[in-house]
C-alpha cells in the first residue's frame, strides 16, 4: 500500500487483482444488481488510487478502510434506487440445473436459495449489511463495526435483529410450504 | 462468561465458534460445551447458519476481473494530473485560433498608410492569414487527438509541449510580436481579445 501511495500502478494492480472478487462479491450482497456491483466496485478502487494518500497504517486496517468505501457507495446507490432495482431473474447455472437428472432436487434447493434471498433482500439496510459483513465476509466484529462505523455492541444488536427477523420469515415459509 | 453473554453471542454469530469474537471464543466455547441449556440456542442458530449457507454466490469470473480492472485504468488514465489537462489544453487552443484568425481578417482589412505598411500587407499579412488558418485546423484537430481515450500520457504530453506556445492570448501575441507579424494591426488585434 505504500507503493501505491507513492503512485506506484504496478503495485495498484496487484491490490486490485487481490480484492477486486471480494469487493464485487459485498457490492453484489448488497445491491442485488450485477451491473450495480460492477460499478461500485470499480469506483472503490479508482478512490483507493486517488485517495491512498488518506489512508494511514496502524490507524485502520486497509481492508477496513477498503470497504468502508464500498459500503458508503453502496449505501448511496441503495438509497438513490431503493429496492426497486434488484436483480432476481434466474441465472442461466440454474435453469441448467434445473433440467439436470438431480432436477428435482435441484428445484427444491433452488427455492429455497431464492427464498433466503428474499428474505435477506426484505432486511434492512444497516443490519443486511452487518449480516453480509459478519457472516459472509467473515469480517472480525471490530472491522464489522469499523466499516459499518457503529460500536461493538451496535454491531451486536443489529446482528441479532438481522437473524431473528430472517429465522422468522424462514420459518412461516417452511410453515407454509409444509401445509 | 455467563450463559447470558453466550446467549447474546450465539444471537448475534450463530452457532460455528469460528465466528464468535477471538477475545471470548475459548470461555464461551467452554461453556457451550457443559451447559445443556445452551444447546437448543445453538441447534436453532445452527438451522439459520445451514439456511444462510444456501445463498452462493458464483466466483466472479476472469473476462469479469479483467474488464474491471482497465475500466479502472482507463478511468486513471483519463484523470490523471498534468500540468494542463486534455480539455483544458484542447479549450485554450480552440479558443485562441479564433482570435487569431479574427488578427489576420482585420489586419487584410484595414487599408495600408505608407510604403511599410504595404509591405507588411504584401508579405506578412497572407502569411498570417495562412498561419492562423492552419492553426485553427490544426488545434480543432488536436482537440479530439487529446480528448480520446486512447491517447496516452506520453502522446498528451508532448502535443502540450508542442503547442505551448500558443496555449494563452498573451503568448500567442508574444508569438506575433516576435515574428514581426503584429506590428500593423496589433491594435484591432487587442480589441477583439479584449
Amino acid at each position: 500500500m505504500a507503493r501505491v501511495q507513492a503512485g506506484d500502478r504496478q503495485a495498484f494492480q496487484v491490490l486490485m487483482n487481490r480484492h477486486v472478487a471480494s469487493l464485487h462479491r459485498f457490492a453484489q450482497r448488497l445491491l442485488r444488481n450485477s451491473t450495480e456491483a460492477e460499478d461500485v466496485t470499480q469506483e472503490t478502487l479508482l478512490r483507493l488510487w486517488q485517495h491512498a494518500a488518506r489512508w494511514e497504517p496502524g490507524r485502520v486496517r486497509f481492508t477496513t478502510w477498503l470497504f468502508r468505501i464500498a459500503h458508503n457507495l453502496c449505501v448511496d446507490r441503495y438509497r438513490r434506487n431503493g429496492s426497486t432495482n434488484v436483480d432476481e431473474s434466474i441465472d442461466v447455472d440454474t435453469l441448467i440445473d434445473e433440467h439436470s437428472a438431480d432436477g428435482a432436487a435441484s428445484v427444491g434447493r433452488n427455492e429455497r436459495q431464492h427464498h433466503v434471498r428474499r428474505a435477506l433482500n426484505a432486511l434492512p439496510e444497516r443490519q443486511r449489511t452487518a449480516l453480509v459483513l459478519c457472516f459472509y465476509q467473515a469480517f472480525s466484529n471490530q472491522e464489522a463495526a469499523a466499516i459499518l462505523d457503529v460500536s461493538v455492541d451496535a454491531l451486536e444488536s443489529l446482528l441479532s435483529r438481522a437473524r431473528r427477523a430472517l429465522r422468522a420469515d424462514l420459518v412461516e415459509y417452511s410453515q407454509g410450504d409444509s401445509s | 462468561m455467563t450463559p447470558e453473554r453466550l446467549q447474546q453471542i450465539i444471537a448475534s454469530y450463530g452457532a460455528d465458534p469460528e465466528r464468535w469474537p477471538d477475545s471470548e471464543r475459548a470461555s464461551a466455547r467452554s461453556l457451550a460445551d457443559c451447559d445443556p441449556g445452551l444447546h437448543s440456542a445453538l441447534e436453532t442458530a445452527q438451522a439459520l447458519d445451514l439456511a444462510l449457507h444456501t445463498d452462493t454466490l458464483p466466483d466472479l469470473d476472469a473476462f469479469t476481473t479483467k474488464r474491471i480492472a482497465h475500466a479502472v485504468l482507463a478511468k486513471i488514465d483519463a484523470s490523471a494530473p498534468r500540468t494542463m489537462t486534455s480539455a483544458a489544453a484542447a479549450t485554450s487552443l480552440t479558443a485562441t485560433a479564433p482570435s487569431l484568425t479574427a488578427t489576420a481578417a482585420a489586419s487584410i482589412a484595414s487599408p495600408p498608410t505608407n510604403a511599410g505598411d504595404v509591405w507588411r500587407t504584401n508579405l506578412i499579412r497572407p502569411a498570417l492569414a495562412a498561419a492562423a488558418t492552419l492553426l485553427l485546423g490544426f488545434s480543432l484537430g488536436f482537440s479530439g487527438l487529446l480528448t480520446s481515450a486512447n491517447s496516452s500520457d506520453d502522446e498528451t504530453l508532448a502535443i502540450e509541449v508542442a503547442m505551448a506556445p500558443f496555449t494563452t492570448n498573451s503568448t500567442a501575441k508574444a508569438w506575433l510580436e516576435t515574428s514581426g507579424a503584429a506590428a500593423g494591426s496589433g491594435d484591432e488585434a487587442r480589441g477583439s481579445r479584449q
